[in-house]
């Protein structure tokens, strides 16, 4: 192996420039590789995590009873149950599987008859539903592998092309750098090399090559994979995400190593193919062919070209070397080519794609009407049960200033007098009508409107059947009439009891026809008047069961130039949402308005966002490609210089200026740069003409009913821009040719230093006597730099915690003391020796706990001392790697207050989860608990299926929990926290106007720190914390004040969102609902809930025993410094009474 | 006996109009420890012959036997194993790997079949060649003549049977040439090696056992030299 390995080294080192370009090459591809694996994960990752967060459930049944979900949720198979009360008094059971369970619908009934709810399998509408979109995700239930396999099928044929692509520029390189060795290898085998060694000799090269690119390779491909991921969320994905809580976590960025494996073995193997085929063609010939076979054999001489023709002597040189290189010359006219078509096609593509699917909703909604304004939202509009008409709506939705365009139609059906048909009319208001027919329709609106008359549809399919009356100008029609029942309680009926309640009655009319109008795939006979429907409505029909259809857009912007707006858009869902209160308008899919069919702005939105990323993808891609393609070019110009390096000289030598030679080399390149340009026209042209005549065809073919007209606006959508992507491939054809030129002219200046007589002896091969070490060096060179960065963040993050803890204890806040294995920080105020020593206890997250009550302690500590200790991760305490049980936590606490000098007995405050330490406490050192002052605490539910908890609701496993816990603490570790803060918490800090600025700077200071790792172990435990704690927990005698902030009231509700505003425009941030209407909304929403909560909250009390209850109107984070002075009374009220 | 054996060799390079006949139904045999100079005009076959014996090109037609077994009945990797241990070829146009030094290129044969290089012999074959100072050189850093001797002991270092020589001597001066000369010399009286050497200079052809002479691809003259066998007896 030595003299393989030293002939490799040897010619890495003297063709310094080659095993760059090479190395480039490698990592290039394997970057390309990696990015695409990496994105892979990444995106199925977040795939999985965002539909998980949507509905974090595979099963939903509802209608069981509270047994029976707690016996559904222990069947086979499941790994996750969650139940919840609804109003009607039933329970609603959330499936999470672990398993496959077979066939899915045989599991359910089977596990329903188990429970004894067999008939909720039969009952009709559906009592239980599937996930199917997560169901295939997590690879559970029918067709659920089969669903992945086919997404990884379609991955991997993409993978596959792209891998050939990528072997195609390490396939040049290896063929350009070993061209001139040749040679020696013929000279190798000459003396006796035999064709297995020269085969790895050059595989060895190879493999010494990829030790140093393939990391390299895998780094700047999970850098670009980053900046692809950045730029994705950026471009639109994120929007989609609009208002879900974790949409940081739901849209990870992971690297899985399993991929990267994958492309570093791509990496190799491609490699070792192209080293392998290069050894192999040279063992094919006799060594004296090899020998003999220079890099450059004209074997045929044609005597004219074109180019020669051009350009003269200079020119038909240049032709000549594009032809005895001609395998290198077809590998960069390719390479070129496929960069330079991908840039120029894919944009345009993608451009036209949005234009055709806007065009389709446009189509969709105005039957191809060019007139017609683009439509934002469709809404079914009035509720005749409670009387609300659909012009009360239409004013509703005008007076909200929101929108504009508001197009409304209603429908009635009459019957043909002469044939018993049916005759639909549809009467339109005016903007209605405009964007049918345009302004210049043969019967004006106005005409329509003061005589009550209509206009017949021509095209409509029972035109024929009524023609001759209509043609006549008056059309008797009889209608039945309904009249309500004077008894009907309206209030309460759906629309099949209104039917019930109805009185029928036939009436006979008489329709005024003024003129004839053409409107394409519509089936309503006549159009009238809005106002017509309002005049006759009431009298024909006593009262209008039908509502009316609005199209509106968005006042002042306009999606059309695609620029959506978040801030309308979430204006427009609050309008809808307060107002389906009052059914002025429904939507079709409240709980999901983006697949709401009305929402049209929400469906233009999401695909402008879904092809923006798209489009940022391919340009990255296409980046990459254009690298790759620019890396080859120079390679093979360059390469092409050294080689001739002595050929150039002797023409020097026989004469030949510099000028000429110059030229010559310009004119190589021009070749390379035209060849390219033109083979890419000629394929972008094929592929635009060909696409657009398919098309074409398809739509002729298969739209034969369709009138010229629908046909025409079809192919217009489907229209592919034809300028833009020519002008593309020539200005990338000139940049690649500049690019070309400029690295020949430095070649031959940089060569031209050397004399003549040198050029012409040497080969390209030049070696430095001393050795160098480039594989070592830059290994070094690159662990260096990791170590170096990691320690310099660590640093940062180490210095930037201690100059906010120094700023803390110059607040006065820093009192250090042991506790466990860490520092504890043990902050205390009011009186010296109090009458009592409160001990606050902070809940989950809030670091900065102490600061926060400062009202709260100025009120309290004038006879009492307070103590603050903040638990192990919190505040300004020392981490801790302990599991953080409660147990610990309150170990931790003991500790560190018998440590800073305060002695039992305490008066514990814990705020939120913390009363279950408290709780535990008192149960454990009853002598050390004098009181417990509860701050709306942490209820345990009677079994863990009744809550969900912080690391569930966000992730689909624990171990997806677990490694997103692990990223958070090593994030802080590394201080990446404090370097790049996440923007994307979009809401206001809860209470900022309560505070002082002073205290803002404070509490901002302590959760500069937010994610440590006690803190992350805490979550991780909740679950099984609480639900521990819940089976211990009994009464004790310990006396204990429990606040709670439910709220009792609408007044409530209208407070708290009073306060969020109040929140939000403290931070300069706009809210959007009005808080009368939203408190409503609201309050009838969550009005059984609180029921619900309240008896909670009673059992919680009476279990934990001795207690006494408050209600405080605030927000459970902050209601202690919102409401001091009623909490501050009635605490020192209560110590008064119960430690007498 | 005969070592080597040449049946009836033809070369033929190109097609049609281009085609040239370098090698045309050439046959003679060589015994074992024969000296044999070959002369003859420039273009007139004398290197693709040398190239064949050595087996770098394959013959258009005809055959070569070497210790009886024919050459290009062997496979690539036997080929290649009879190149390394069985001849020594100095090229005309040297042929030495660029990126090695002089020392790396004369053992590179010996290192690749996967022996250890005696480090005294080479010593005395540098020394032999005037090569002491330049060992460490590359190729690029040396003179052509140097470059030619590097050739030499790379051909000579594994003390093959047989040593084919294609102009050794062309870019040397008198003196060196001389030396090159008894060098050859000696080796074939001590080792038994047999040696062919392609010449334009009488002098060499002179010392050596048997001149043939080429032209236009054909053997036209073949006789032995009565000058040498009169030197070698006066030797003894
Ligand atoms: N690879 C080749 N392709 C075509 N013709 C060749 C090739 N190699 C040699 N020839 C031709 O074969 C003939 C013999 O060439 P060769 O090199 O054997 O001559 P030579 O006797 O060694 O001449 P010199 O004394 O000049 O070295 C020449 O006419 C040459 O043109
Ligand atoms: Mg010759």
């Amino acid at each position: 192996m030595k003299y393989e390995n030293l002939l490799a080294s040897r010619y890495i080192k003297a063709q310094k420039r080659q095993s760059v370009f090479t190395c480039v090459s490698i990592i290039a591809a394997v970057a390309v590789m990696t990015m695409i694996f990496v994105l892979y994960s990444v995106s199925m990752d977040c795939l999985e995590n965002t539909c998980y967060s949507r509905a974090p459930y595979h099963l939903t049944v509802t209608g069981l009873t509270e047994q029976q979900g707690e016996a559904i949720c222990s069947t086979d198979h499941i790994k996750r149950g969650k139940l919840e009360r609804t109003p009607d008094n039933t329970v609603t059971a959330y499936i999470l599987f672990g398993s496959d369970m077979g066939d899915r619908e045989i599991w359910i009934q089977k596990a329903l008859q188990n429970v004894g709810a067999e008939h909720l399998f039969y009952d009709l509408p559906k009592k239980y539903e599937w996930n199917n979109t997560l169901m295939n995700l997590d690879g559970i239930g029918d067709g659920a592998q089969l669903f992945r396999l086919r997404i990884f099928c379609i991955f991997f044929i993409f993978a596959i092309l792209i891998a050939f692509a990528l072997r195609m520029i390490i396939d040049t390189a290896f063929e350009v750098s070993s061209k001139e060795r040749e040679r020696h290898y013929g000279v190798l085998q000459s003396i006796g090399a035999t064709p297995e060694q020269i085969v790895r000799i050059i595989t060895y090269e190879g493999f010494r090559l990829c030790v140093i690119a393939i990391p390299f390779g895998l780094f700047a491909g999970i850098c670009f994979a980053y900046l692809m991921y950045h730029v994705m969320v950026a471009s639109g994905i994120s929007e989609l995400f609009q208002g879900m809580s974790n949409a940081k976590l739901a849209l990870p960025f992971s690297v899985d190593p399993k991929m990267l494996l994958v492309a570093a073995v791509v990496g190799i193997v491609w490699v070792f193919l192209s080293a392998y085929g290069v050894g192999m063609r040279i063992i094919k010939k006799t060594p004296m062919e090899a020998i003999n076979a220079r890099a450059n054999n004209v074997e045929k001489i044609k005597k004219r070209t074109l180019s020669g023709l051009l350009f003269g002597v200079s020119g038909s040189i240049a032709s000549r070397n594009a032809r005895r290189e001609k395998k290198r010359f077809a590998i960069t006219v390719l390479t070129l080519t496929v960069s330079i078509t991908m840039f120029a096609l894919f944009s345009s593509l993608t451009e036209t794609a949005e234009r055709s699917i806007n065009g389709y909703i446009k189509a969709e909604v105005y039957e191809f009407n060019e007139e017609a304004a683009d439509i934002d939202f469709e809404l079914e509009i009035g509720n005749p049960q409670k009387g609300i008409s659909y012009a009360e709506a239409v004013k509703a939705i005008q007076d909200s200033g929101l929108f504009e365009n508001i197009a409304v139609d209603t429908f009635e059906s009459f019957h043909s007098t002469e044939n018993k048909g049916n005759i639909y009319a549809r009467y339109v208001n005016r903007e209605a009508y405009t964007q049918l027919f345009g302004r210049n329709a043969a019967v004006s609106y106005d005409e329509l409107v003061s005589t009550g008359g209509y206009v017949y549809n021509i095209n409509c399919k029972d035109y024929e059947q009524n023609a001759e009356q209509l043609q006549r100008g008056s059309l008797p029609v009889f209608s039945i009439c309904m009249h309500l029942r004077e008894d009907a309680d309206t209030e309460n009926m759906d629309y099949i009891d209104l039917l019930k309640y109805a009185e029928y009655e036939e009436k006979e009319q008489t329709l005024n026809i003024l003129g004839s109008v053409s409107m394409k795939n519509e089936y309503d006979l006549l159009i009238g008047a809005i106002e017509t429907h309002e005049k006759i409505g009431a009298e024909w029909f006593g009262m209008s069961f039908g509502t009316a259809n609005a199209k509106f857009c968005f006042a002042g912007s306009s999606a059309e130039d695609y620029q959506y707006n978040a801030a309308d858009y979430k204006k427009a869902k609050d309008w809808f949402e307060a107002h389906s209160e009052f059914d002025f308008v429904r939507m079709l899919n409240p709980d999901e308005p983006e697949n709401n069919y009305g929402d049209f702005y929400g469906i233009k939105w999401k695909t402008h966002s879904i092809l923006a990323t798209v489009r940022a993808g391919v340009l990255m891609l296409n980046l990459l490609l254009a690298l790759a393609a620019l890396i080859n070019l120079l390679n093979i110009i360059s390469t092409g210089i050294a080689n001739r390096r002595s050929e150039l000289a002797s023409l020097q030598c026989v004469g030949m200026t510099d000028r000429q030679l110059d030229r010559m080399a310009i004119i190589e390149c021009l070749q390379f740069a035209g060849a390219a340009a033109i083979i890419s026209a000629v394929i972008c042209a094929v592929i635009i003409f060909g696409a657009e005549s398919v098309l074409n065809t398809i739509i002729r073919d298969s739209f034969v009913d369709e009138s010229e007209g629908t046909k025409k606006m079809l192919m217009n959508l489907v229209r592919i821009d034809h300028i833009t992507p020519f002008m593309r491939v020539g200005f990338s054809a000139l940049a690649a040719f500049a690019a070309g030129c400029i690295t020949s002219l430095v070649m031959l200046r940089t060569q031209n230093r050397d004399s003549l007589t040198d050029q012409i002896r040497g080969s390209e091969m030049k070696l430095d006597t001393e050795k160098s070490h480039i594989l070592r060096n830059s290994i070094l060179a690159a662990a260096g730099a990791f170590i170096l960065a990691i320690a310099g963040l660590r640093i940062y993050s180490v210095a930037a915690y201690h100059r906010d803890r120094n700023e803390y204890a110059k607040a006065g806040y820093l009192n250090l003391v042991d506790a466990n294995g860490f520092k504890m920080n043990v902050y205390s105020t009011g009186a010296e020796h109090g009458k009592h020593t409160i001990v606050g206890l902070a809940g989950q997250a809030s670091y900065a706990f102490p600061v926060e009550t400062t009202k709260l302690n100025e009120l309290l500590g004038k006879e009492n001392t307070l103590v603050y200790p903040d638990c192990a991760g919190y505040g300004f305490s020392g981490d801790s790697l302990k599991p953080q049980t409660v147990e610990q936590i309150v170990e931790d606490y003991r500790a560190g207050l018998k440590n800073a000098g305060f002695e039992a007995p305490y008066v514990l405050m814990p705020h939120s989860i913390a009363d279950l330490y408290a709780l535990y406490w008192s149960m454990q050192y009853p002598d050390e608990v004098e009181a417990i002052i509860i701050l709306d605490g942490t209820i345990p539910p009677k079994s863990e299926l009744w809550q969900t908890y912080t690391a569930e609701e966000a992730f689909p496993s624990d171990e997806a929990a677990q490694a997103a816990m692990h990223k958070l603490v090593l994030r802080t570790w590394l201080g990446l926290n404090r370097l790049f803060p996440d923007k994307s918490e979009g809401g206001a800090t809860q209470g900022a106007a309560l505070f002082t600025d002073e205290q803002l700077r404070l509490s901002k200071l302590c959760n500069n720190r937010f994610w440590t790792a006690a803190f992350s172990s805490q979550i991780l435990l909740e679950k099984q914390e609480v639900t521990h704690m819940g089976e211990i927990l009994c009464p004790t005698d310990t006396p204990k004040l429990y606040f709670s902030t439910l709220y009792t009231c609408e007044e409530d509700v209208r407070a708290a969102i009073e306060r969020m505003k109040a929140d939000f425009e403290a931070e300069g941030k706009e809210f959007n609902s009005d808080p009368e209407t939203a408190a409503r909304a609201e309050w009838k929403q969550v009005e059984w809930e609180i029921e619900q909560a309240k008896s909670e909250e009673n059992d919680f009390a009476e279990k934990i025993g001795n207690y006494r209850l408050e209600y405080v109107a605030g927000d459970h984070g902050i209601f202690y410094a919102q409401k001091p002075e009623q909490i501050a009374s009635s605490i020192l009220d209560f110590l008064a009474e119960t430690t007498e | 006996m005969e070592l080597l054996k040449v049946e009836n060799l033809c070369k033929v390079y190109g097609k049609g109009e281009n085609e040239v006949k370098a090698v045309d139904g050439v046959s003679f045999s060589v015994p074992k420890g024969q000296m044999v100079a070959i002369v003859g005009a420039s273009g007139s076959g004398k290197s693709t012959l040398l190239h064949m014996i050595g087996a770098v090109d394959r013959p258009t037609s005809g055959k070569i036997y070497l210790d009886g077994q024919d050459v290009f009945q062997q496979n690539n990797r036997e080929l290649a194993i009879f190149r390394r241990r069985q001849v020594g070829l100095i090229y005309q146009f040297y042929n030495l790997i660029p990126v090695l030094t002089a020392e790396e290129n004369i053992t590179l044969p010996l290192l690749m079949d996967g022996r250890k290089p005696d480090r005294e012999h080479l010593e005395k074959i540098l020394d032999m060649l005037g090569l002491k100072e330049r060992k460490d050189h590359l190729p690029s850093q040396m003179s052509g003549g140097q470059q030619q001797r590097v050739s030499i002991g790379r051909a000579i270092f594994s003390s093959p049977q047989v040593i084919l020589a294609d102009e050794p001597t062309g870019n040397l001066d008198s003196k060196n040439s001389a030396e090159i000369m008894e060098l050859f010399r000696r080796s074939n009286k001590e080792l038994k090696q047999t040696i062919i050497i392609i010449t334009h200079d009488e002098n060499i052809a002179e010392q050596c056992d048997r001149i043939l002479v080429l032209s236009d691809g054909k053997i036209i003259s073949d006789e032995a030299n009565a000058a040498a066998e009169e030197a070698d007896r006066n030797e003894i």
